[in-house]
C-alpha cells in the first residue's frame, strides 16, 4: 500500500496565523524545548507518529525492507550513536537505498537553508555514515543526547513487557 | 583456559637490522574474560585468544590506543559486542594488569546458546513464539519460523538461562494469526475502538490541515494548548534571564569574572551588536523597572530569521524525503504558503524594531545623553548564519558524509 506524499506534506498547512504564532514562539525557546512541547500532547504526538509510520511503510513497499531496528550507544566522548540496522535482501534495491540515501542527506546538508546549521548546532550533528553488510545496511548518527532523545521519543519503543498467553503451538 | 605466548613469537624478530624484542615476559599469561552487560559476573572466555602481537603492543608498546582500537575491532569481528577484559596472569595467577574493553556498538552473540524468539501483539502485549534458535536467526529465518512478522524481540540465553542481550527487531511483516487469535479478547475490543477513535480524529485534523474550513475542536484545542505550553515556556525563559541579571547586577564588582546576560543569550557573532540592548536593559533593571526590562529582553533578536528558515527548510527535507521515497515533482504550493509565512516575520520584525526605537526614544527624553550609537547598531541587526562545507567519503560499501559548519 503506498502512501499520498502531497498529504503528508498538507499535513504541516496549518493556518498561517497560528503557525505564525507559533513559529514565534519556538524561536524563543528552541526547537528541541519545542519539539518536546508538541511532542507532550497526544493529539500531536499520535499525528506525527502515524506519519512516520506511513513515510516507513512507503520505503518497505519500495525497497522491499524485511527489517529494522535501532540502537543507541554512547561514544568515549560521550556523544549518542544512532545506528539504524535495516535489512534489505534484494541486492539492487539495497545499492538503490544506500545511493539515494547518500544523495537525500548530501542534498539536505547542502541546501541554503539557515535553519541546517541551527539544527546542526543544537543537536550537534557530526555525521552521518551508512555501510552495507551482506543484506543489513548500518546507517549511524552522531549527536548529542538531545539528539538521541528525540529520535527516541519518535520511535516511542516498547519494553519487554509480560509475556502474555501461552507459547504459541507447533512450528 | 589460560594461553601462553606462542613461543616462536618469543624468538627475538630481526627486522631491517633492528632488534625488536618479545614485550610480554614469559611468566605471564594472558586470560581472557567477558560479560554480557555490567549486572552479569564475568565469565572466562577460554576459547577466545586474540592476536598476541596487539595485546603486547596493549600492555608494553608504544602506542596502546591503537592497539585497542585494533583489539576493539577484532573482538567485533570474532565475537561480536560485550564487555571484554584481557588480563596479564603471573606464575601464582594473580592479575597483574588488565585492561576492559566495552563494545556497545555490536550485537552481543557470545556466550548465547539460544534465541528465544518474542512478538509484540496489537495490544502492546509480548507473547512468547514456540521457537528456538541455536544461532543468531536473520529476519526471513524468524518471519518463517513465527509465521509472521511485527515488532519482535530476541533474546538470548546462556546455558545457565541467564539473559544475555535482547534486541528489537520490526520485521516486514503482517503480525501472526496465532498473536491475532490470542488477542481477540474483551481487552482487544476496547483497544479497538479507541483507536477507531483516534484514527477519526487524525483523519480530521488532516482534512483540517489540508485547507478544509471547518471549525475542529479537537484541533483548536490541541493548537492552543500547544500555544499555551510554548508560552508558559516562553515566560519562564524570560523571567530566568532577568533573574539572572538582577543577580549580577548586585555583584557589579564581580560582573566581570560572571557571564553577562549577552553572554548567557547569544554566540560571539551577536555579542557586539547586542551590547546596546544590553546597556538599556541593565538601566531598566537598575532602577527597579523590571517590566520594561522584560520588555526590552522580548525585542531582542533572537533568532527570528533563523524560524522562517526553519520552515523552509522544513518543506525542503520534505520534499527530498518525498523524492528519496518516489521521485515525486516537487510541490511548490506548500513552498509558496511558507514563504508567505516568512513574509510575515519580516514584517513582524520590522514591528518589532520600530516599537523598539519608539520605546527608546520615550526613555532617552528623561534621561540625557543615552547612547545613540548604540542604538543604530541594534537596529542593524541581522539574523546570521552559519554555512555548511560537506565532506563526503564514498566506498563501495557504503559512504559518510561529515558536515562542517563554518561560522557566519
Amino acid at each position: 500500500m503506498g502512501v499520498d506524499i502531497d498529504k503528508l506534506r498538507g499535513a504541516i498547512n496549518i493556518n498561517q496565523e497560528t503557525l505564525a504564532k507559533i513559529v514565534n514562539l519556538i524561536k524563543q525557546v528552541g526547537i528541541y524545548e519545542s519539539f518536546k512541547a508538541l511532542m507532550k500532547q497526544e493529539f500531536f504526538r499520535n499525528a506525527v507518529k502515524k506519519k512516520l509510520s506511513e513515510l516507513y511503510q512507503a520505503l518497505v513497499d519500495k525497497y522491499d525492507i524485511v527489517a529494522h531496528n535501532l540502537r543507541e550507544t554512547t561514544t568515549e566522548d560521550r556523544k549518542c550513536r544512532l545506528t539504524v540496522e535495516i535489512t534489505i535482501p534484494d541486492r539492487e534495491l539495497r545499492k538503490e537505498f544506500v545511493d539515494r540515501l547518500r544523495k537525500t542527506v548530501k542534498q539536505v546538508f547542502e541546501s541554503d537553508f539557515s535553519l541546517i546549521p541551527s539544527l546542526l548546532r543544537e543537536f550537534e550533528i557530526e555525521g552521518v555514515s551508512c555501510k552495507e553488510e551482506g543484506e543489513n545496511v548500518y546507517v549511524v548518527v552522531v549527536g548529542n543526547e538531545k539528539l538521541s532523545e528525540v529520535v527516541l521519543n519518535l520511535k516511542g519503543g516498547g519494553e519487554l513487557g509480560k509475556e502474555g498467553g501461552e507459547s504459541r503451538k507447533g512450528g | 583456559m589460560l594461553f601462553k605466548k606462542d613461543r616462536e613469537r618469543e624468538v627475538v624478530v630481526e627486522e631491517e637490522g633492528r632488534e625488536i624484542e618479545p614485550v610480554i615476559p614469559e611468566d605471564l599469561t594472558v586470560r581472557v574474560r567477558f560479560r554480557p552487560n555490567t549486572t552479569i559476573g564475568w565469565k572466562n572466555a577460554t576459547d577466545v585468544e586474540p592476536p598476541l602481537e596487539l595485546v603486547s603492543e596493549l600492555f608494553f608498546g608504544d602506542n596502546p590506543k591503537q592497539a585497542e582500537k585494533e583489539l576493539i575491532n577484532w573482538f567485533k569481528e570474532e565475537y561480536g559486542g560485550g564487555i571484554w577484559r584481557i588480563e596479564l596472569l603471573n606464575e601464582h595467577g594473580k592479575t597483574v594488569r588488565s585492561r576492559t574493553l566495552k563494545i556497545q556498538d555490536a550485537d552481543i552473540t557470545y556466550g548465547v546458546n539460544k534465541w528465544i524468539v518474542y512478538v509484540k501483539g496489537e495490544s502492546g502485549k509480548w507473547y512468547k513464539a514456540d521457537v528456538e534458535f541455536a544461532h543468531y536467526p536473520t529476519p526471513t529465518e524468524v518471519i518463517d519460523a513465527i509465521g509472521g512478522g511485527g515488532r519482535v524481540r530476541l533474546v538470548g540465553y546462556d546455558e545457565r538461562g541467564r539473559i544475555m542481550t535482547s534486541k528489537m527487531m520490526d520485521l516486514g511483516a503482517p503480525i501472526p494469526d496465532w498473536v491475532k487469535e490470542k488477542e481477540d479478547s474483551f481487552e482487544k475490543k476496547i483497544t479497538d475502538l479507541l483507536k477507531q477513535k483516534l484514527v477519526e480524529q487524525q483523519e480530521q485534523m488532516i482534512k483540517k490541515l489540508a485547507g478544509n474550513e471547518k471549525k475542529d475542536e479537537d484541533l483548536d484545542n490541541s493548537l492552543n494548548k500547544l500555544i499555551k505550553e510554548l508560552e508558559e515556556l516562553a515566560e519562564s525563559h524570560k523571567l530566568k534571564v532577568v533573574e539572572n541579571l538582577v543577580n549580577s547586577l548586585k555583584g557589579e564588582d564581580e560582573k566581570k569574572e560572571k557571564p553577562s546576560l549577552v553572554d548567557v543569550l547569544f554566540v560571539e557573532p551577536y555579542k557586539a551588536k547586542l551590547e546596546s540592548v544590553n546597556l538599556l536593559i541593565k538601566k531598566f533593571a537598575e532602577r527597579g523597572d523590571i517590566e520594561t526590562a522584560r520588555q526590552l529582553i522580548s525585542e531582542i533578536p533572537d533568532g527570528t530569521g533563523a524560524l522562517v528558515n526553519l520552515i523552509n527548510a522544513g518543506a525542503s527535507l520534505t520534499e527530498a524525503l518525498a523524492r528519496a521515497i518516489s521521485g515525486v515533482s516537487s510541490n511548490r504550493g506548500l513552498k509558496s504558503k511558507l514563504r508567505r509565512a516568512a513574509g510575515r516575520e519580516s514584517i513582524d520584525i520590522k514591528e518589532i524594531k520600530e516599537q523598539k526605537r519608539e520605546l527608546e526614544k520615550e526613555h532617552e527624553k528623561g534621561e540625557e545623553g543615552t547612547k545613540e550609537e548604540e542604538e543604530e547598531q541594534v537596529a542593524e541587526e541581522r539574523e546570521e548564519v552559519g554555512e555548511i562545507k560537506v565532506e563526503e567519503t564514498v566506498e563501495d560499501s557504503g559512504w559518510e558524509i561529515k558536515p562542517v559548519l563554518e561560522e557566519g
